[in-house]
């Protein structure tokens, strides 16, 4: 029986720091759900906002990827990282609000506002207005050439290039294989190449 | 060296050439063809151009609620909800026990006739008791007639 005890403690002790939490929220822990929360909010957030480019979707659905975490902490075994997971229930929440179109009149309201501040620029010609948008409109045309990506290309590029994740996580969030990865990767960044060039 | 802006699989070496995630070896690599290949060169300043525009995508602060939010959707998933109940074998029971008794209770009564009313019950018995008082009193007065009479006639 200790020996049976003893080694449960290592292979829990040998699981990475989100793992162990995660046993812990298991098994009633509601601190260690606490810390996980802490840990990964801002990445999940940041990850879902750029996905779906609305700020207060991005947080309904990065609260909604936490909840399901939290709902399924009864059957959670730790198989892969905790990360590849709660990152794969958050980017499957973001392309399915996409794919519904709920959220879609969201880049109509930022030409608005852009209109609004090319008024004010005609009665205020300081340079630092100008810097202003034109650095608002350099940002819209990044957001609307990440957004025109492909979801997969999309997610992969999100997650490579702000949350540095390796080949081999993005294959298991995205669920495919990493030479699958490189490949969306050389894709999307060569859109992106293409469809930016003329901001360099 | 092959020339990785040339190979789509072998892209990913520009990728992290540039991402700074290569080993030294493979990075001092690059280095040398990179100062030999124009392709490369180009594929580097053009990737350079993407990554400052990304770089300069902030993502905005999160909302200071965001974990009460958070914590009020799980406190109401654990609040048990009232029909939830309904579904547990032992409540199902004392309901079903419950409208059984309810509806022995509240179960409508056989019909049965009108009762005549109180007050006129009451005066048609002191109808009869005054008829038969009055017969008992005319009997006692023809009882007490009739010796008187008798004695008369003696």
């Amino acid at each position: 029986m200790d020996e049976w005890v003893s080694k449960d403690m290592v292979a829990v002790e040998a699981l990475e720091p989100d793992a162990r939490l995660m046993l812990r929220v298991r098994d009633g822990d509601a601190a260690s759900f606490a810390l996980l929360l802490e840990r990964h909010r801002a990445p999940v957030i940041r990850f879902v906002y750029r996905m779906v480019q609305n700020q207060a979707v991005a947080e309904e659905l990065a609260q909604e990827a936490f909840l399901r975490v939290y709902r399924a902490r009864a059957r959670y075994e730790p198989t892969a990282r905790f990360t590849t997971w709660l990152f794969r229930i958050a980017m499957h929440l973001a392309l399915n609000s996409l794919r519904d179109q709920r959220y879609g009149k969201y880049y109509e309201s930022l030409d608005e506002e852009a209109e609004d501040a090319a008024s004010r620029q005609l009665a205020d010609r300081r340079p630092t207005i100008e810097q202003k948008l034109l650095d608002r409109a350099r940002l819209e045309e990044v957001r609307r050439a990440v957004a025109g990506l492909p979801d997969k290309q999309r997610a992969a590029v999100l997650m490579h290039k702000y949350e540095e994740m390796e080949y081999s996580q993005i294959a298991r969030v995205l669920e495919c294989s990493e030479s699958a990865v490189k490949s969306l990767l050389f894709r999307a960044y060569e859109t992106l190449r293409a469809r930016l060039a003329h901001l360099a | 060296m092959e020339c990785p802006a040339k190979e789509r699989e072998k892209a990913a070496v520009l990728m992290d050439y540039f991402a700074r995630k290569l080993d030294p070896n493979s990075s001092l690599a690059m280095e040398r063809h990179l100062e030999h290949c124009p392709a490369c060169q180009e594929w580097m300043r053009r990737q350079q151009t993407v990554w400052a525009a990304l770089d300069g995508w902030d993502a905005p602060a999160v909302s200071p609620d965001f974990d009460r939010h958070l914590y009020q959707r799980i406190a109401r998933e654990e609040r048990p909800a009232f029909w939830s109940g309904l579904f547990r074998p032992a409540f199902s029971l004392a309901l079903a026990s419950l409208v059984l008794l309810a509806a022995l209770l509240i179960r409508p009564l056989p019909p049965q006739p009108a009762a005549p009313p109180q007050q006129a019950h009451v005066e048609s018995l002191d109808i009869d008791r005054l008829e038969k008082a009055l017969d008992d009193v005319e009997m006692l007065r023809q009882l007490n007639l009739a010796p008187s009479a008798e004695s008369q006639s003696m």
